[in-house]
């Protein structure tokens, strides 16, 4: 025993079996060879652990090797671990060897085995043998798991702090305690042991000082208090390398004393505020001087020795930048950093860069002590290599200041234009940054993120529009610079759409402040915009809408152009568009108080959320130690986008709630039209009629009817809502459009009767119809007490349908009737009915009455009788949408086919064939139009399945010209529903 | 339609590669290695990568590859492959990786003639051997004949009896008869059969002058009923085995006339010279099962293990088993085996996980027990699943018996020259995978 304690290196006599083992399975042609031998190995294995009863150390030890090398590529070992757990045991350093190298190997933290062997590790380190009790340490570090790190940790620190243990031992112990308090945070508290852990501090072997600083950093830097009274031994230490230069030869490296070890102490201080003059702080100051002067002092040796002395060197400048008390050292740091920008050597620059911006951060002194540096840092921006950039900028962040900033947002400006991608984000939000933490004008704010914009408009977040929107609203004295800005950057053929965002909000809030010089006039405006309103999203569009709207209210020469848009919109396919588009022209066409409430300038932002920008940049200049990039980034813009969405979204409905004074505004509910008693109003009975077409307005239907409101209904006086006579979406609900729907979908089938009626007019109607010519006799009946003056009609013609009314005398006397005869000619298929627009005056009221006259194409038709064979023949010819349309609906009453054939027949004028499909609840019908717009007659076939259990039909129409498929359809549909 | 065969070795290296249609490129070798040859999971023969179908099998260490983008006849390809490895064995005697790299120009020349733009044209090894007459040394007493066989090669190959050529001329008319038959069995512990039926083959081995008539008899059901019908239930009938066998299905070499075979049940032919398979067949009802094995495996405890495997021959006792193998699996962890055996020689092999008992003659009518102690080593993991319990399998070979009762009755040939031939008939039963669970 005691020859292999004292000598373990001397080889024991070599495995010959092993090797030949591992040489065979080597050299073996295939995995399948290879596979043969191993499980012959394992049986031969187990055969001799079962058979042999008095197997030798020698053997055993062999055996499990040859089953570690198996389990180590790849097999399924389950035997042999017991054999393992007996090498364990033996006194024998070759055999204890093997056995902690094999269960190392095969057992893990989790293994039930683990309790098994708890005490042959207890035993081991509470031997004699150094060697034993390292081989107990780096096994209980490899497969320790919680239970052995709490069996066993007293024993090994109490092995650490004892004056017995060899420095051997003592270190392994300290790397022991850092691994389990890495794997169990908090297994050790300075309360416990600080004092005798600490005079561990003064084992002169530098290894245990290596590794127990290793301890004590991650110790600190859990938690640094309770660990203080280590500040002087650590000072204490540093001193004797540096200055006494005390140390064993074995721990220099590359002519540095122990790099490893200075490090460590120099960074355990940074854990701790400035030592004071009792803890040796004046000391530490030599020491970092000395560390200096060595730095100057040595010669540039190998890569190795540069390494160690930057090393040091660089935890020396981070600990100097963490004291920050002595001027002196910052200053000699500052010209070390100076110098380090300068270097060839990437990563030293990069070290270099990144202490700067911790330096620079530290005050202003410091900031203005790397000043001369600037154009340094400029150059690195170029830097091949991106991290170097990234710090550089980072660093150029941190050196800003009001002095400085139009310089630095230049050169980072004129930097964007060639900076790569990966970049750019994080620059933009910098400049947007910088810009606005030290503008001092606004006017320069604007301009900056204007370029901006035109030159990295991806990288341009919302926040930061956002930002110079809520900052020009606030600040009156820029609005008209920056309007005129705007509209001078929005020349530009192909402008950035956010730029195009930020256009659309100025100029709609403030374009009236540059209206007056003719090159920049509301038209010009309206123009410029509105160019590029085809390229841009929805979101933008939707904000244009938003501006056109303001753009109505402060011009209100642009109504037409305006409203065009809007009209046009009304349909659109987005459903956020297609309602700014129904409000902004309902909202522009009624009232003019209202519009002038509603979209009147935005009143200035609350500044309190602006303040978050700003402390939120100072707080990150504070955290600047340890921050990582995505940090940085963050900061500012990030911090309030509640607060700032709303410029966006609903700039007339923030105005709202000013005006209001109310909070949670319903989107479908914008104008606040609900809110009726709020409203400066004078009509309260409109209201209702207001509310209903906010409602109805979406309805996808007849958004092209045209109706009237009922003028004489109790104390109606509006009159701007009268004279606006723009078509307004017809509404169902209100029992005037329903009497007038009604009236009209009856004057369809039929060809006389009364077309509308109130307390004041009566209109009714004559018609008839002969091959494509046409004649009505209107009659205008004055109900009323007075004459209605002024009475004029408005007629005009459609596509595929003229009309020449005669023109009639321009009163009505009370109680008598006007007759206007209006001769018509169709041309070609048309799919509306035209409107009829009457004005007149009541005693002191303008009225306005829009109805749309009963022709519809139906008239026209003439019939066509086909037979079976013929109808199905002709069916075939024609298939595919747009000149076949299929459309299922469900019918409001129940059916009844006969009443449908007389709808059919009679009053649409489509000729029913009859046997031509043997179920009875299904109508087959066609007819001949004679004017088809291309001069020839068009035939129309039509199926109707019905289905009166379920009231649903199928309605399959067939022509040959979509058109009038379309138009049959509808007319169907609207009169058999 | 096969578009290209490849041949590869373990690790996926193309050894050959032929292409012969152009709707595939060189690229889908590559696709077979990373989908097949190196992915674990596939094992079907068939492997559809896109839309491209790969069909493979393995001999030794090396892979044949058949691929097609069209709805190609599967068994077709199959057939293909394994005619391949006949061929390719006959011309070098062992089939594996080197042998191919040293005969690439003779393996693409056999490709050349064996496909045609992807249709099987002519896998007969005697016929090809006429033409393609490079290689080893085997071939080399052909060189002689080489001139005047040349000429006939076209009239060969093209004409009715293309597997035969009419100079053949011998001294002494011979044929041998070969009834091989190898029996699968699979039989529950508790001695039901679940499985069991025989595949059988008939090798003719001929040397008879000129283009001889053939006519072969054997005892099938159908035949024997309807001659017995013919013949009235005579007494003849009644000698012999009473009945036929129902044979389930039958594989006739392509020189068998088959419509003659689905009108009259005869089996008449021209057959080739030399070695070839006159039929295969199947049958899988009345089986003599040659052997009966009854096992007892306990288990006593996690160490231990006790058997007896009784194993009795179930034919005349004037015929016997010959190479009979016995192997009785045993658990992965088994550290010592104690055997007793009455005949044979029984070894514990660790590589198979096995304990082998061979017995060279086992006489019929008789039975022998072996006795072993296994002891186990105990596992770590205690968590571990119990052993699997895999069937005992058997290898044997038993001469002059036949698992279905298939016999030969007769075989005529009828020549213009009119000469007797010598005519022999041998049987043999052979194991297939013969396996009783335990």
């Amino acid at each position: 025993m005691s020859m292999s304690v004292t000598n373990p290196n001397i080889a024991k006599t070599s495995m010959r079996g092993l090797t030949n083992f591992i040489s065979d399975l080597r050299n073996s042609p295939s995995k399948e060879n290879e596979e043969k031998r191993v499980t012959k190995e394992m049986a031969h294995i187990r055969k001799e652990f079962k058979e042999n009863k008095n197997i030798d150390g020698y053997q055993r030890r062999k055996y499990v090797c040859k089953l570690v090398y198996m389990y180590m590529l790849g097999y399924e070992l389950d035997f042999g671990h017991m054999e393992a757990v007996t090498l364990l045991s033996s006194t024998k350093f070759s055999e204890k060897q093997i056995g902690y190298i094999a269960l190392g190997i095969l057992l893990n933290e989790q293994h039930e085995m683990l309790p098994l062997i708890i005490n042959s590790f207890k035993e081991d380190l509470l031997a004699r043998s150094d060697y034993f009790q390292s081989l107990a340490l780096a096994a209980i570090c490899n497969i320790g798991g919680k239970e052995v790190a709490e069996f066993l940790s007293p024993l090994i620190q109490k092995l650490l702090i004892a004056n017995t243990s060899s420095p051997m031992v003592k270190k392994r112990c300290a790397l022991a305690i850092l691994r389990m308090n890495r794997k169990h945070i908090g297994f050790v508290s300075p309360d416990s042991w600080v004092e005798r852990l600490v005079s561990v501090l003064d084992e002169p072997d530098f290894g245990v000082l290596t590794s127990l600083m290793s301890l004590l950093i991650e110790l600190a830097s859990e938690n640094p208090v309770g660990w203080e009274p280590a500040i002087p031994k650590v000072i204490y230490l540093l001193k004797k390398i540096i200055i006494n230069k005390e140390f064993p030869k074995e721990y220099v490296y590359y002519h540095v004393t122990c790099p490893w070890l200075q490090v460590k102490l120099l960074k355990f201080l940074r854990y701790f505020p400035a030592p004071d003059e009792s803890q040796g702080g004046k000391v530490l100051g030599e020491i970092l001087t000395a560390i200096f002067a060595q730095s100057e002092s040595a010669k540039a040796g190998t890569v190795n020795h540069k390494n160690s002395l930057n090393a040091v060197l660089f935890e020396a400048i981070n600990l100097i930048i963490h004291l920050d008390n002595d001027p002196v050292l910052l200053k000699q740091t500052s010209l070390l950093l100076g110098r380090f920008l300068t270097v060839k050597e990437t990563n030293i620059r990069y070290l270099g860069l990144e202490a700067m911006s911790h330096f620079a951060s530290l005050s202003n002194e410091t900031s203005i002590m790397i000043k001369k540096y600037q154009d340094t840092v400029l150059l690195s921006l170029k830097d091949s290599d991106i991290s170097i950039r990234r710090r550089a900028l980072d660093l150029l962040y941190g050196m800003c200041d009001k002095n400085t900033c139009k310089h630095i947002v230049a050169e980072l400006l004129s930097y964007l234009q060639t900076a790569d991608y990966a970049i750019r984000e994080e620059l933009v939000i910098k400049i947007a940054n910088l810009a606005e933490k030290f503008a001092s004008n606004y006017s320069w704010y604007v301009d900056v993120i204007l370029q901006l914009i035109t030159t990295a408009g991806d990288f341009v977040s919302d926040d930061i529009w956002f930002r110079v929107v809520k900052i020009v609203t606030n600040h009156e004295d820029i609005q008209a610079y920056a309007a005129s800005t705007v509209f001078n950057a929005l020349q530009s053929r192909n402008c950035h759409e956010t730029l195009i965002k930020v256009g659309g909000y100025i100029l709609g809030e403030f374009g009236h402040l540059i209206a007056d010089n003719p090159q920049s006039s509301p038209l010009v405006q309206f123009n410029i915009l509105h160019s590029k309103f085809n390229t841009c999203g929805a979101p933008t569009k939707a904000l244009l809408l938003s501006t056109y709207a303001k753009f109505v209210n402060l011009f209100p020469e642009l109504t037409q152009q305006t409203q065009e848009v809007f009209k046009q919109h009304q349909s659109y396919i987005d459903a956020e568009i297609q309602q700014r588009a129904c409000e902004y022209l309902n909202l522009t066409s009624l009232n003019e108080d209202l519009m002038q409430t509603v979209l009147d300038v935005i009143p200035a932002f609350i500044d309190a959320k602006d303040n978050s920008n700003t402390t939120s940049n100072t707080a990150n200049n504070s955290n600047m130690i340890n921050s990582q990039d995505s940090k940085i980034s963050s900061g500012g813009y990030n911090q309030s986008p509640q607060t700032q969405i709303q410029p966006q979204v609903q700039p007339q409905a923030q105005n709202q709630q000013q005006n209001v004074s109310t909070n949670g505004l319903d989107l479908l509910d914008p104008f606040g039209l609900g809110l009726t008693n709020q409203q400066p109003t004078q009509q309260p009975t409109q209201q209702p009629v207001y509310q209903q077409q906010q409602a109805e307005s979406f309805s996808p239907i007849q958004n092209d009817t045209v109706s009237s409101f009922g003028q004489q209904q109790g104390g109606f006086n509006s009159p701007t809502i009268q004279a606006a006579g723009s078509p307004i979406s017809s509404g169902g609900s209100d029992p005037m459009q329903i009497k007038i729907l009604a009236s009209y979908k009856r004057l369809c089938l039929v060809t006389e009767g009364v077309l509308y009626e109130d307390s004041m007019l009566q209109v009714g109607l004559k018609s008839e119809y002969q091959s494509g010519q046409g004649r009505l006799m209107l009659y205008y009946g004055n109900s009323s007490t007075f004459p209605l003056t002024n009475f004029n009609i408005t007629l005009n013609s459609i596509a595929g349908l003229t009309l020449q009314p005669q023109s009639i005398a321009p009163v009505i006397q009370p109680k008598a009737q006007l007759q206007q005869p209006v001769t018509f000619t169709c041309t070609a298929e048309f799919t509306e009915s035209p409107i009829i627009t009457i004005n007149f005056l009541t005693p002191g009221k303008p009225i306005t009455i829009s109805l749309r006259l009963p022709i519809v194409i139906s008239k026209f038709f003439e019939p066509l009788r086909l037979s079976s064979g013929d109808f199905f023949a002709r069916w075939k010819t024609i298939s595919g949408k747009p000149l076949e349309i299929q459309e299922i609906f469900k019918s409001t009453k129940p059916i009844d086919i006969q009443s449908y054939n007389r709808v059919i027949q009679e009053g649409l004028n489509i000729t029913v064939l009859k046997q031509v499909d043997p179920n009875p609840n299904n109508i087959v019908a066609s007819c001949l139009f004679p004017f088809g717009s291309n001069g020839q007659p068009i035939n129309s076939y039509i199926r109707i399945e019905t289905n009166p259990q379920a009231n649903m039909c199928r309605l399959t129409i067939r022509s040959q010209s979509a058109t009038l498929t379309n138009t049959i359809k509808n007319l169907l549909i609207s009169h058999l529903q | 339609m096969i578009s290209a065969l490849f041949l590869m070795n373990g690790k996926g290296e193309v050894l050959i590669s032929r292409i012969y249609r152009d709707d595939i490129s060189r690229g889908v070798a590559n696709a077979f290695r990373l989908e097949v040859i190196g992915s674990q999971e596939t094992r079907s023969p068939v492997k559809l990568i896109g839309s491209t179908s790969f069909m493979y099998i393995k001999v030794g260490n090396i892979y044949i590859v058949g691929v097609s983008r069209q709805n190609v006849n599967a068994c077709m390809v199959f057939e293909v492959l394994h005619q391949l490895v006949d061929i390719f064995k006959s011309y070098f005697d062992n089939l594996d990786e080197d042998s191919i790299r040293n005969n690439f120009v003779l393996v693409y020349e056999l490709l050349d003639e064996i496909l045609d733009f992807g249709y099987p044209q002519n896998c007969s090894t005697d016929v090809l051997k006429l033409y393609i007459t490079q290689g080893q040394g085997k071939l080399k007493s052909l060189d002689k004949l080489k001139q005047d066989k040349i000429s006939k090669i076209t009239i060969q190959a093209t004409g009715t009896t293309p597997w035969r050529t009419p100079d053949i001329k011998y001294k002494r008319n011979e044929l041998y008869i070969d009834v091989v038959e190898s029996v699968n069995l699979l039989m529950s512990a508790e001695g039901n059969i679940l499985r069991a039926d025989v595949s059988g083959q008939v090798m003719m081995k001929c040397f008879l002058s000129g283009m001889p008539e053939c006519k072969f008899g054997m005892n099938d059901k159908v035949i024997m009923d309807r001659e017995k019908s013919t013949n009235g239930g005579a007494a003849r009938s009644g000698a012999r085995r009473a009945n036929g066998i129902e044979i389930d299905d039958i594989t006739f070499h392509q020189c068998v006339r088959l419509g003659k075979f689905d009108s009259d049940r005869t089996v008449s032919f021209i057959p080739p010279d030399g070695e070839f398979e006159l039929m295969r067949y199947r049958t899988t009802e009345h089986i003599n099962l040659p052997f009966k094995v009854i096992p007892i495996v306990r288990e006593m405890g996690r160490t231990r293990l006790e058997c007896s495997v009784t194993v009795k021959s179930n034919f005349s006792s004037k015929m016997f088993g010959a190479n009979v193998k016995v192997i009785i699996p045993t658990p992965k962890n088994t550290a010592v085996c104690k055997i007793v055996v009455a005949a044979g020689k029984a070894k514990y092999m660790p590589e198979q996980d096995a304990i082998i008992w061979r017995i060279r003659r086992f006489p019929g009518d008789t039975e022998f027990t072996l006795r072993a102690e296994v002891e186990l080593m105990a596992s770590v993991n205690l968590d571990k699943k119990a052993w699997s319990r895999p069937p005992i399998s058997m290898e044997f070979q038993v001469t002059m018996f036949t698992a279905s009762g298939f016999s030969v009755r007769f075989l005529k040939v009828v020549e213009k020259s009119n000469y007797t031939p010598i005519k022999w008939v041998r049987y043999l039963t052979k194991a297939g995978t013969y396996q009783n669970r335990i």
